[in-house]
Order: C-alpha cells, then sequence, then structure tokens
C-alpha cells in the first residue's frame, strides 16, 4: 500500500510541478525554450511516468493482497521503522538546536541520543565518549581548520 | 610537457602523493566498515576538498575509491559482511578459507589481486579515455543531450527496481537541478522566495544525504555485525600461489575492465561476472564455494579495475556509470570543472596529474593494505552506536564548514529522508544522483539545441548522432520495460506445457 501512496504522491508532485513551472516569470531577452521550457517538459514526463508508476503499483498492490495473509507483517514494519524515526527526531532536534546550544553541546547531546537509542546501555562511558568526541572535533574543526562554529550556550568559555 | 611528463611529475609531488595515501587510508578504513559504501566514503570527504587544489581533490577522491574496493573485503573474509557491495562475492571463499585458518591468505589474496586488477585497469583508463574524449569533441548540443539521456536511460534500466522507477528518479533529480537562477537568464525558479536556494541545490548536499544519512537511517534498525579476531596478518601469494591464480586475476580484470565502462554496472555485477566466469574455467572448480583462491582473487581483481575504468566515461563524456564516479564528478564541479571532452584541453594537469596520483595510489595500497589492517579491525569491533554517531557528527560538521549554514544542514537531512523512502520503496538512487549531477549539462545542451535550430525540436532527429543515441535510449527503455512481460509470458507457457 506504500508504494500505492507514493505513487500517488508522485502524481501530485509532477502536477504541483508543472503548476510552478508555469508561474516562471518570462524575460524579454530569453531563448526559444525560456526559463521555464524545460521545467515544463520535465513536468509532463514525471506526471505521465508518475501516472504509469500508480497503475503499475496498483495492479501489484492487488496481486499481492490476493495471496498475502494480514498478520503480524504490519507490527514487524512498525518495529523496524521506531529506530529510524527516533534518529530523524533526534537530528530535527539537532539541527533545530544547533544555533542555540553551540556546536559542543548539540554534538554531545546528538551523539548520546544516537549512542542510547542504538540500545547502548546507559552509563558513565557513553556520556564520556560523547562528551570526549564532541570536544575532540570542536580542537579539530575550530581550532586547527579554523571553522568557525557556533559557541552557544558555552560562549562564555571560548576566548572572545 | 606532455601528459605522460605531467603524470610522473604529479605522483612525485608532495600534495598528490599524500592525497593518493590518505585516500587509499581513508577508503580502506569505509570499505572496511559494514554499510559504509565506497560512494559513502567518498562522499564523507567531499566537504574537506573544497579548499584542495583541483587535482590533489580528484586524486584523493579517486583514491578513496581505490582503498574502499581492498577494504571492503576485510569484513567480507573476516566476518562474512562484505564492507561494500562489491565485496559480496568475495564472502563465499573469503569466509570459507578464513574457517580454514586461511584467513591471513584470503586477505593477501584479495590484496594482491586487488592491485593487479587496478593497475590493468589503470591501463585501459589511460588508452580508452583520450580517444574517447576525442570522439566525443564531435558532439553537437543535440547530440551531447542525447548522450546524457542515453546515460540515464541505462542507468535507468539497469538499475535494480523497474525501469518506470529508475526513470522517475532520474526526472527527480533533473527537477531538483532545475531549483534556482536558471543559467541563461538568471530568472530565479521554484526558490520559494528563500535566498539560500537562489543559487541552486548543490548537488554535494544531496550526494551527502542521499548516501550518508540516508544510509544511517537504514542502519538504525539493523542488526549489530559480528565482532572479528582483533589480531590476524596478510599473507601475500607467493610464486606458486600466482601460478594458480593468474588466469582469475585475468579474467577478474577483464571483467572489471568491460563493467567499468558501462554506465550502471559497477563493482558488483563486474565481482560476480568475475567469479562466475573464473569457475567456469577453473580447473580446482570443485573448490569455489569452499575456500578457493580463485573465488578471492578473480571478483577483486575485478572490482579494482572497476575503480578505474568507471573513469573512463566520466571523464571523457562527463556521465558518471556509478554512484562512486557520481561523487568523483560531484567533486569536480565543487571546483567548477565541467568534465567532458574539453576537460583534456582545459585542464590536462588535472586528467594526467589524477592518472599519476591514481598509480600511486594502487602501488600505495600493497604497502597500506598491510598498515591499515589493524585499526580496521579495531573499528569494526567497536560498538556499532559509536560509529554511526560519530559519522553523523561528521557529516554535519564537514558540511557546516562549508558556508557556516543551518539551512545546508537541512538540505542535507531532507535528501537523507528522502534516498531513505526511495531506497525502502526499492527505488534506485544512481538515476536519481545522475539526474542531479547532470541536471545542468541536459538542460543547457537541450535550450543551445533549440536556439540554434530556431527552436525547431527536430533538430534532436535531424543530427545523425543525437538520432542514434536517441533511438537507443528509446530501444533500452522499451526492452526493459518489455523484458519482465516477456518472461511472465513465457513462464506461463511453461506452465501450461508443464
Amino acid at each position: 500500500m506504500g508504494n500505492v501512496l507514493f505513487a500517488g504522491l508522485l502524481v501530485v508532485f509532477g502536477l504541483a510541478y508543472y503548476r510552478g513551472s508555469t508561474e516562471i516569470p518570462r524575460n524579454m531577452l530569453e531563448d526559444p525554450v525560456g526559463a521555464s521550457g524545460f521545467p515544463r517538459a520535465l513536468a509532463i514526463v514525471i506526471t505521465l511516468l508518475a501516472v504509469a508508476l500508480l497503475a503499475q503499483e496498483f495492479l501489484a498492490w492487488r496481486r499481492r493482497a490476493a495471496v498475502a495473509q494480514v498478520g503480524s507483517h504490519g507490527i514487524s514494519r512498525v518495529s523496524k521503522l521506531q529506530p529510524t524515526v527516533l534518529l530523524l527526531v533526534t537530528l530535527i532536534a539537532f539541527l533545530a538546536l544547533f544555533d542555540t546550544l553551540g556546536y559542543v553541546l548539540a554534538v554531545t547531546f546528538m551523539l548520546l541520543a544516537v549512542f542510547f537509542q542504538s540500545g547502548m546501555p546507559v552509563g558513565w562511558k557513553p556520556v564520556a565518549v560523547a562528551i570526549g568526541g564532541a570536544i575532540a572535533f570542536r580542537l579539530m574543526f575550530g581550532e586547527l581548520l579554523g571553522v568557525r562554529l557556533p559557541p552557544g550556550l558555552l560562549a562564555f568559555l571560548l576566548p572572545s | 610537457m606532455d601528459g605522460f611528463q605531467i603524470a610522473v611529475a604529479a605522483a612525485f609531488s608532495l600534495p598528490v602523493f599524500a592525497a593518493a595515501l590518505a585516500g587509499v587510508a581513508w577508503g580502506i578504513v569505509g570499505g572496511a566498515l559494514p554499510g559504509l559504501s565506497a560512494s559513502i566514503t567518498m562522499a564523507l570527504l567531499l566537504p574537506f576538498t573544497y579548499g584542495m587544489d583541483p587535482t590533489v581533490a580528484i586524486t584523493l577522491l579517486a583514491s578513496t575509491y581505490v582503498g574502499a574496493e581492498y577494504g571492503g573485503s576485510i569484513p567480507a573474509i573476516l566476518i562474512r559482511t562484505p564492507g561494500t557491495g562489491a565485496a559480496a562475492a568475495t564472502v563465499a571463499d573469503g569466509y570459507a578459507m578464513h574457517l580454514k585458518g586461511r584467513g591471513d591468505e584470503a586477505l593477501g589474496l584479495s590484496l594482491a589481486a586487488g592491485v593487479v586488477g587496478g593497475l590493468i585497469g589503470m591501463i585501459v583508463l589511460v588508452s580508452l579515455t583520450g580517444p574517447l574524449a576525442k570522439a566525443a569533441l564531435l558532439f553537437t548540443p543535440p547530440s551531447y543531450f542525447a548522450l546524457a539521456v542515453l546515460g540515464l536511460s541505462i542507468v535507468a534500466s539497469v538499475s535494480e527496481g523497474t525501469v518506470i522507477r529508475g526513470l522517475m528518479a532520474a526526472c527527480i533529480g533533473l527537477a531538483v537541478a532545475t531549483i534556482g537562477s536558471d543559467p541563461m537568464t538568471a530568472i530565479p525558479r521554484f526558490t520559494f522566495d528563500r535566498i539560500e536556494l537562489y543559487s541552486g541545490v548543490r548537488p554535494i548536499l544531496v550526494l551527502i544525504g542521499v548516501f550518508a544519512i540516508s544510509e544511517m537511517l537504514i542502519q538504525a534498525s539493523e542488526p549489530q555485525w559480528a565482532k572479528s579476531s582483533s589480531r590476524m596478518r596478510i599473507k601475500l601469494p607467493n610464486l606458486a600461489m600466482w601460478k594458480r591464480i593468474w588466469p582469475s586475476v585475468g579474467i577478474g580484470s577483464v571483467a572489471g575492465s568491460l563493467e567499468g565502462v558501462t554506465p550502471g554496472a559497477g563493482g558488483s555485477v563486474a565481482s560476480f561476472l568475475a567469479y562466475n566466469e573464473a569457475r567456469r574455467w577453473s580447473r580446482h572448480k570443485e573448490e569455489f564455494g569452499h575456500g578457493s583462491p580463485e573465488g578471492v582473487a578473480a571478483p577483486e581483481a575485478a572490482n579494482n579495475a572497476v575503480a578505474a575504468t568507471a573513469l573512463i566515461p566520466t571523464l571523457s563524456f562527463g556521465v558518471p556509470g556509478s554512484n562512486s564516479t557520481a561523487v568523483l564528478l560531484g567533486g569536480l564541479l565543487i571546483h567548477g570543472i565541467e568534465p567532458g571532452p574539453m576537460l583534456f584541453t582545459r585542464h590536462p594537469d588535472l586528467v594526467y596529474g589524477l592518472y599519476g596520483g591514481l598509480f600511486v595510489a594502487n602501488l600505495a595500497q600493497l604497502l597500506l593494505g598491510f598498515l591499515m589492517l589493524g585499526p580496521c579491525l579495531w573499528l569494526v569491533n567497536r560498538p556499532r552506536p559509536y560509529l554511526m554517531g560519530f559519522i553523523l557528527a561528521l557529516v554535519f560538521t564537514g558540511v557546516y564548514t562549508l558556508d557556516g549554514s543551518v539551512f545546508d544542514l537541512s538540505i542535507v537531512l531532507a535528501g537523507g529522508v528522502f534516498g531513505y523512502i526511495l531506497r525502502r520503496l526499492g527505488f534506485p538512487i544512481l538515476p536519481l544522483v545522475l539526474g542531479l549531477v547532470l541536471g545542468s549539462m541536459v538542460e543547457q545542451n537541450y535550450r543551445r539545441a533549440l536556439q540554434l535550430s530556431g527552436g525547431d525540436y527536430m533538430t534532436f532527429l535531424t543530427d545523425p548522432a543525437s538520432l542514434i543515441l536517441l533511438g537507443l535510449s528509446t530501444a533500452i527503455a522499451f526492452s526493459s520495460l518489455l523484458a519482465p512481460l516477456l518472461k511472465r509470458k513465457a513462464a506461463r507457457m511453461t506452465e501450461t506445457t508443464t
């Protein structure tokens, strides 16, 4: 079913992309194709392919539905998705807090979250590895390579 | 200076020499870590190549590819888990040798066969790239457009999944490439009034996202791989062993050279092809699958030959044929260098310098293979959460060093999520990446062709080269579409007759 839904989304994407291509402003100096010509042609190809894919996936889904048994399949899929979703949430939070917390704190929290989500037992070792790792990265990129990394909440610790 | 002199000068210059060594060492480490393919290992390096001299940067990336192909065989032999897709064919006999207490020999075979395969691939690369690039100079804008379409359709057809999925992935890549200011009139397109998007979505960000981040998202739900013995040595083959394996090394090198120049085939296809052919021609067929030295030598020679010959279509036509060469192309684009026939006339120092660097890389592999084994075993035995966390930290920090922009990090993450969804739903990634890196070339040649013909679309059919290439693209796409239908029909007919 996921494949059918995704194919449906691609049809919507094709149509939205076409709509977007029609809104590209024209220019007096443009060539016969113009800035919108290529995207418009591409949008048509995408939509046609997406419709073909939708039909293909729908037929395949019906064929599968006829023989498949609805059982624990869905549950195992959900449990397989859980660590991925957790990691994704961690990464979104990491980006959202990157500037506010600063590089060292954001990386430390990201590392800790990844360690514990991936089944690492809670203890001092992963905490030490995360803090040490973040400081080592900060020293390597910030001091050695001279990259400006956001100081965030620890700005008071850094030389001005 | 002629090409040979440039290559020799580059090989002996400290920056290129150091880049070749560093690339091989990093490649071996990346290849040895299950889950990090050659392309991901290369993509992780991309942000750090920004400030480098182009020849040094490209040598670093290409040498990483060389190292990763060998590195992939280490876990394949020791823990039955191929580090890269191309090392999958090494698992059967490499691991069987290890179980028989001949793991050191298997590692030595992999290393030696890889070096020979890589050097043979280098000879093919040097002999073919120049002439092909000269032929490509005759291409007109319509034929260049048709060539890119052919490259995309071959890759879409031979990648995993159905051809429609491959073509769709390619089109999505092309669509992403249209974001930003129009290359000819500077009119903003699909920028959603975000100033960060006016210069377009940099392919490097999407490459890192779809390769590295999507792999981490997949790895999050995978079980921990087995641990390896932390004490292991490498035993290079002696003369008697060489007498036995040289036909397999030859077969592997030829298979790798052929597959390398074929877009979409890559190291995995080459190594399995080499394995099957080596078994077919071997005097010890019965040993295959139970610890045959030829079963290790053939695929390893093949995947190292691919690391060199895959550069042929990338350098001569600007059309990469594999994930790794797509990353390499991304590395060229970072430095504003457009690969293709003009590369030889505009940047001969880069092409011949790369040859010199690759030569050093292939030879250095022999020494670095020994030196890097210990660190690789140490890393493979680390808890996977540590590796995942530090790879993510490295990816995001590396990208942040480019422009200091959190928006860039968001694009990387978005690319990763999109790559994850595509991979989970069985869409191939390579056409997407190719569409993205070739997007600008496709559109510019499409528009140039129509500009020259005054808007007449028949120009794509009146240009002989374009007609042939577009005809081939159509034939390939249709044959891939029809192949499953014909197979199903044949199966049904067999069923009814039995």
